[in-house]
């Protein structure tokens, strides 16, 4: 693997009795595109909320671009660029599209470049008819592709999905899949995904987890090789 | 900056034709009202300087506070006791200066603690609350500087020295346009403050605070600006009110005031920053009509008037011009995807 762009060392997170990670160290290389999977409650979205410090780890580091990230106020993370989806879209209904996405850039600078990459946004996802509509009025999936938009606003180095097809019909989820696979050699994605013709659909380095760890990664036909998956996970399908 | 060049919407036309129309009226109304009718009108302009203050913190920063007169009567106390002890021609202005400050800081530090800390929702009306019974606690007790129970007497109008030139702001049209330039040139400010960018992380922050940080907004330190800017522009009304009606009393800063102006906000609609101003309007007016029957009648009237504003108008009499806007937008949004 290339060098990566964040790693986590052993990362240990408990909830009082209750150990959501359990010792987790991953590297994700720069400029590609990485899918989580696992059963619910294998510490998947418990990861990403600490790898963008909504929750501080009981133990181990995360090392982003080789500087650690434990520990940064949560406004830091989109300023050293690290932006995330959250797992219910979570978009300003009161706002338009237009604004939703303005108001995803932060800081002062490039102003002036601001309206062009917004308009370059609205085509990426799809909305550009929608730009004035207020984003409460927005269907599911429209929702869920602004959020996407809104993360990728500020030119993040590293975008963390969180379940981002949830909820969205089979042919929003393929819009959605080359909507990310857009995105490779331009920044690192990492993608939480439950659905397995999503995940077939990235073809991508594959994490999977299980109660807490690690249980196995490579490329997703190793991982849909692998016997063990197939029994945890995959086998049912 | 870009958004400073954004173009108008409609709502935004329709609020500056509204505030023109407004503006219009009470630049003529000297015209035809006594000096008393005057300075009712004057001490309402006051009023809903107030309450824009506390619009512009619970309508565009999401934070209620109920304390709020507390920040009013630091205002109006720093104006009278400065006015009252220096002993200079310039003793008015540093007062009117002092009346911003003297809030603007006690904000600032409070504010620090309270939303750095993370204190939002009722947590934060509850201490505000606290806030504006200990002010109020403070003026009555520390009777030497505050003149306690009975308040400061004699507070000079406004006089503006240059030079060997003074003027002062007399009773009447003078101090009338006084209160109605600074309402106006604050009213206006707010409302470019709360445009472009800067408005649209005051509603995310409303919408969802952490989906907001989440986006590089430092959330805690936007809204330590709005409260402090809120703060100061409560103390300012206070300030203008103490010198407009030469006095000032611990009521000032108490509960009951506080109440009152979360009414007028509520009533004229919260976020719409002109509101307020209709808000306090309405109510001191009805209030002046129905006291003028019977005194023991307000009390009930004014919680019936409330309680039926609320289930008519949720969001406020001038929320039926941003209904219709919003109707007219829905339909366009539906039209499109229907298309799509």
């Amino acid at each position: 693997m290339s060098e990566p762009i964040l790693e986590t060392q052993d990362i240990v997170k408990h909830f009082g009795g209750i150990r959501a990670l359990q010792g987790v160290s991953v590297r994700f290389s720069i400029n590609s595109l990485h899918c989580i999977i696992g059963p619910n409650g294998a510490g998947k979205s418990t990861l990403f909320n600490v790898i963008t410090g909504m929750f501080r780890p009981t133990s181990g580091s995360i090392r982003f671009e080789g500087r650690n990230i434990v520990g940064l106020p949560i406004y830091e993370y989109a300023r050293i660029g690290i932006t995330r989806k959250f797992q219910v879209p979570s978009v300003f209904e009161s706002m338009t599209v237009l604004e939703n996405l303005n108001v995803s850039m932060h800081g002062r600078s490039a102003k002036a470049e601001w309206m062009d990459r917004i308009d370059n946004i609205l085509d990426i996802i799809g909305l550009e008819e929608l730009a004035e509509v207020p984003s409460g009025a927005l269907s599911h999936g429209q929702k869920q592709w602004l959020e996407i938009g809104m993360a990728v606003m500020p030119e993040p180095k590293l975008l963390l999905l969180d379940e981002p097809t949830a909820g969205m019909t089979g042919e929003e989820t393929q819009k959605t899949a080359e909507l990310l696979l857009g995105f490779k050699g331009n920044l690192t994605v990492i993608v939480i995904a439950h659905d397995m013709r999503f995940v077939r659909a990235l073809d991508s380095h594959t994490i999977v987890m299980h109660q807490g760890k690690v249980l196995s990664e490579g490329e997703f036909a190793e991982i849909a090789e692998d016997a063990t998956v197939r029994d945890i996970y995959l086998g049912r399908q | 900056m870009l958004f400073k060049n954004t173009p108008l919407d409609r709502g935004e036309k329709i609020w500056l034709l509204t505030l023109a129309g407004f503006l219009l009226v009470l630049l003529v109304y000297p015209l035809w009202a006594d000096t008393y009718t005057l300075s009712i009108t004057r001490d309402t302009l006051i009023y809903g300087l107030l309450a824009l203050s506390l619009d512009y913190l619970w309508g565009k920063g999401g934070l209620l506070s109920f304390g709020h007169a507390a920040f009013f009567g630091m205002g109006a106390y720093a104006m009278g006791i400065t006015a009252l002890n220096l002993n200079t021609p310039l003793a008015s202005l540093i007062g009117l200066f002092a009346a911003v400050a003297v809030p603007g800081v006690a904000s600032l530090v409070v504010g620090y603690f309270l939303l750095f800390a993370g204190v939002r929702g009722p947590y934060f009306v509850v201490v505000t609350l606290a806030i504006g019974i200990i002010s109020q606690q403070a003026a009555i007790s520390w009777v030497s500087v505050t003149g306690g129970d009975s308040g400061l007497l004699g507070i000079p109008h406004l006089a503006v020295t240059l030079f060997n030139l003074s003027y002062e702001f007399h009773e009447g049209m003078p101090l009338y346009f006084l209160v109605l330039a600074f309402s106006t040139a604050v009213l206006l400010g707010l409302w470019a403050a709360c445009r472009g960018q800067k408005g649209n992380i005051l509603a995310a922050i409303q919408d969802n605070e952490l989906r907001a940080q989440t986006l590089g907004h430092h959330t805690s330190l936007h809204l330590l600006f709005v409260l402090v800017l809120s703060a100061m522009v409560a103390g300012l009304a206070g300030g203008l009110y103490a010198f407009s009606t030469g006095f000032v009393a611990p009521d000032l800063l108490g509960l009951m005031l506080s109440t009152e102006v979360f009414v007028w906000v509520a009533i004229g609609g919260r976020g719409t920053l002109l509101g307020p101003f209709i808000g306090a309007f309405v109510v001191i007016r009805l209030e002046q009509f129905i006291s003028s029957i019977n005194i023991s009648l307000w009390p009930f009237i004014i919680g019936v008037f409330f309680v039926a504003m609320v289930f008519l108008f949720p969001d406020g009499i001038l929320s039926v011009v941003r209904r219709i806007n919003n109707f007219v937008a829905r339909k366009t949004a539906t039209h499109h995807q229907e298309d799509a």
